[in-house]
């Protein structure tokens, strides 16, 4: 009985986890919805520069998150975590090259 | 003729078939998506070719309503990839109880999400768009607006169905007892797909609804 | 034929299926053996490559002498597009997945792919998928905007013919069936290997389908979505305008998603014939490979670089001076890789003792006849030359110096080297190399003079042109019949090999390596009786000297 308890505990720290990056992504989601309309706060308006960059920052990071911790891509095997990479490099590709440029 | 089974070899990579399987689809599967994203991307930022239809202010198209709507929408997305680790974690700790209950709020998670999307496209092709059933009704701001929206979330909607009935084979299993504690890597690899369409959802809300 | 007395993975299964040829069919249609499929694969492509080579067949015939003469313009324009589609999508690149299907589980000591039941269901893809793309002639019209579909031209103003929309969904279905076999191919060659055999023990064929599989899996996705859009838009013009300007769209947009998907296509196309000509290579000039590390990375470089330079293919179409500089620049870029890998082939030939049978006869022909393909895509990478010369026979000359001088010849080369493999007969040499010095005369008489005719100005896809290129046009269309006419030799003396062929050994090469040499030929079920172990071999290149070469 002792080890299952012991793995009661590991299992609450890895609880404690999720619910911390499941806060975070919540708390990044009200940031976002906000960031491009600040009157919501009773903010000025961004600039758009700022709008843009700022709401691909967060997207980006939260994506890393949801693939790193709930996709468990941290502590994956070395070889699994290129390939996940892979798409994220050639998207990267597609979307320079068919930014139009005159 | 001894029976070869069908598995990782002496060399590989340390991970299930399975779990390689699901990995290199998502890869094919992200670059659909970087297809439709980044021809959005591209009709957004190029010039109008026509005077006057100027992409939208998504604020005003969808209303501060709306835009909080989705978010929640959002949310209940995140919730239910929230509910799916538990149900793994379950599995591992041979819970499998408890990982049936955490598969099925995954499972209502998607379905509300796919309900509150029902409504937001009914909402908008009866009274924001019209000109979709009425080539009378005169439009005068960027057409592509409608139609990247639509095929954005109409493809990504797509793969949240799968993924909700992905969701419900492995509940039903479960429940019939055909998956045991034994055999997590099979929910692992369609979590893997669950959050995927989280990940994609997130990707997908802040280039339509947000920028 | 008694289909008991068949051998190896060949022989029917079941007790009822030893006495019923439908039963016996059924088993192969169910079959979840890779090597079933592989075959399978190589009859569904060599069946379309015959349909693909009538439509070629027919351009020729119209255009051996200027003026309409044999039909009518609409039925010509429909040639070009359904050719290339026939050629591409249904012959060259389902060969190649049945050639990996067939020997790259073997290659890495697997008893079969990783996703047995999803490589059934790839197949199976393939036949309806043919069917939507090629019944466009029965139900209406095919498609007459060729195998590239550019809007404005083919979307429903322009193209208001069912066969289009038929055309377009027999794509997206093949598109989807070789992501799954993509997905199934680096599953197994990343996670099933046997014992000893690591990532740079595998043999260059798989390493090949490796790379491969992932240009598959990160482009056919991109073609996938650009489709999707342009049915959309053709389906519902009232309310999708992707790629039409008077609704916000933008019709450059398809051909940069449309490029990004058909430029690694062209080394989807090429990276499997380098993988099988240094199979062969190797064991007819029983010498390891030159450089085994370097050619596997310049694999690697061909394809990442293959991905970044789709746009020069638009050199004309409107994109902006300094992207056709920088999509020029890395064009040029990826002769460097493709250079590295045609010297590493000459330096296994260099000092081997030579031995000149039909498959290396052909991986011969393909080295000489690649580079002159090759040459002519650096000529065509210079954006500055490309304006004259796009859209006239000398890219049709190019491009069938790449695909027919290069993927044709390594699959006729892999055709031949894996014969006594997988049926386990030996065919003719005789005839073999009448086909080869057959094949290799007229695909020169039939493509090289088209340089000449592009250079002149003659402009591809129109079936009538002006009198002045009547000789090259005739010279091509008769090296294009006899060409065809060869490849009758190749269909006899395989039937003749399948029904009465010498029987051959384990190792008929008596200098193959590779793990499918150590099995029966035909190979059995799960090919291996006991798990295999690979003995590394030295892979590195440099004083070592080979056990072959040196007995």
């Amino acid at each position: 009985m002792a080890h299952k308890e012991a793995k009661w505990v590991a299992n609450d720290i890895l609880h404690l986890q999720y619910m911390v990056i499941w806060a975070v992504l919540l708390v990044l989601t009200v940031v976002e919805v906000i960031i491009p309309e600040p009157s919501l706060v009773g903010l000025e308006a961004f600039p758009r520069t700022f709008v843009i960059l700022s709401l691909i920052g967060l997207a980006l990071t939260k994506t890393i998150l949801v693939a790193g911790y709930y996709m468990h891509l941290i502590g994956e095997k070395p070889a699994v975590i290129p390939i996940a990479c892979a798409p994220f490099l050639f998207s990267v590709f597609l979307t320079i090259g068919l930014f139009p440029y005159y | 003729m001894a029976e070869m089974v069908i598995g990782p070899g002496e060399e590989s990579f340390g991970v299930p078939n399975g779990k390689l399987g699901m990995w290199t689809f998502l890869v094919m599967d992200a670059m659909t998506f970087a297809g439709f994203l980044a021809g959005y991307a591209r009709l957004r930022w190029k010039d109008p070719l026509i005077e006057g239809t100027a992409w939208p202010n998504p604020y005003e198209t969808f209303g501060v309503f709306g835009i909080q709507l989705t978010a929640l929408n959002t949310f209940i997305l995140v919730c239910s990839s929230v509910t799916m680790v538990h149900a793994l974690a379950e599995v591992m700790r041979g819970n499998m109880k408890r990982a049936e209950n955490w598969l099925l709020f995954t499972i209502i998670g998607g379905l509300i999400f796919l309900g509150i999307q029902g409504f937001e496209w009914t909402h908008l092709i009866l009274d924001v768009w019209p000109y979709l059933f009425d080539p009378t009704h005169s439009v005068d701001y960027n057409l592509n607006f409608a139609a990247t929206f639509f095929a954005l979330t109409g493809f990504h909607g797509g793969h949240v169905s799968v993924g909700v009935i992905y969701n419900l084979v492995c509940y039903l299993a479960i429940r019939r007892g055909k998956l045991t504690a034994d055999d997590g890597d099979f929910i692992e690899v369609a979590g893997l797909y669950w959050h995927f369409v989280d990940l994609i959802w997130i990707l997908v809300f802040t280039f339509v609804y947000l920028i | 034929m008694n289909l008991a007395n068949l051998p190896g993975f060949l022989a029917p299964l079941g007790k009822d299926s030893e006495k019923s040829l439908l039963t016996y069919l059924l088993e192969w249609a169910y079959t979840t053996d890779a090597k079933r499929i592989g075959v399978m694969y190589i009859l569904f492509a060599a069946v379309c490559g015959v349909i693909g080579m009538i439509l070629s067949i027919m351009i020729r015939a119209e255009l051996a002498t200027p003026g309409l003469d044999l039909m009518t313009d609409d039925l010509y324009m429909t040639l070009p597009g359904m050719h290339a589609s026939a050629m591409i999508f249904f012959f060259i690149i389902p060969m190649y997945a049945g050639f990996a299907n067939l020997i790259m589980p073997i290659q890495c000591g697997a008893p079969d792919m990783a996703f047995p039941r999803l490589n059934n269901a790839a197949f199976w893809l393939l036949p309806p998928a043919a069917i939507f793309a090629f019944s466009s002639y029965i139900v209406s019209t095919a498609p007459q905007f060729g195998w590239t579909a550019y809007p404005p031209l083919s979307n429903s103003v322009y193209s208001p013919q069912l066969g289009a929309d038929l055309w377009l969904v027999g794509l997206i279905i093949v598109g989807t069936s070789s992501t799954m076999g993509a997905v199934n191919f680096l599953s197994t060659a990343f996670n099933m290997r046997c014992k000893g055999m690591t990532l740079f023990q595998l043999p260059l064929f798989t390493w090949a389908v490796i790379v491969m599989s992932f240009l598959v899996l990160a482009s056919t996705p991109v073609l996938t979505s650009a489709l999707i859009m342009l049915n959309l838009e053709r389906l519902f013009p009232e309310t999708f305008y992707f790629f039409a300007p008077e609704g916000g769209g933008d019709p450059i947009l398809y051909q940069h998603l449309f490029w990004f998907y058909s430029h690694p296509a062209v080394y989807i196309m090429i990276l499997p014939g380098f993988g099988m000509v240094s199979e062969i290579f190797q064991t007819f000039s029983r010498k390891p490979i030159f450089g085994y590390h370097v050619m596997v990375w310049s694999m690697v470089g061909i394809a990442v670089l293959g991905f970044i330079v789709w746009a020069h293919h638009m050199f004309t179409s409107g994109i902006g001076l300094y992207v056709r500089m920088a999509f020029m620049f890395l064009t040029m870029l990826i002769a460097v890789p493709t250079g590295i890998k045609i010297f590493s082939w000459l330096g296994t030939l260099w000092g081997g003792s030579l031995s000149f049978k039909t498959p290396m006869l052909f991986a011969l022909g393909f080295l000489a006849m690649f580079t002159i393909g090759g040459l002519s895509g650096v000529v065509l990478a210079s954006a500055a030359v490309d304006t004259q010369l796009h859209d006239t026979y000398y890219v049709v000359a190019h491009i069938h110096y790449v695909l027919v001088a290069g993927s044709v010849m390594t699959l006729f080369a892999g055709w031949y080297y894996w014969w006594p493999k997988a049926t386990g007969r030996m065919y003719n040499e005789r005839l073999g190399q009448i086909h080869f010095w057959g094949t290799t005369v007229f695909l020169n008489v039939t493509f090289f003079v088209q340089h000449y005719l592009g250079v002149q100005g003659m402009p591809r896809r129109y079936a009538d042109y002006d009198p002045d290129f009547a000789l090259g046009n005739l010279i091509s269309s008769y090296g294009s019949f006899a060409l065809a006419a060869v490849q009758i030799v190749f269909f006899i003396n395989m039937f003749i090999s399948f029904r009465s062929g010498e029987r051959v050994g384990d190792n008929p090469w008596k200098d193959g390596t590779s793990l499918e040499w150590t099995i029966a030929s035909p190979p059995d079920h799960h090919q291996f009786h006991h798990p295999p172990e690979w003995i590394p071999v030295e892979r590195h290149h440099g004083d070592h000297h080979a056990p072959a070469a040196a007995e």
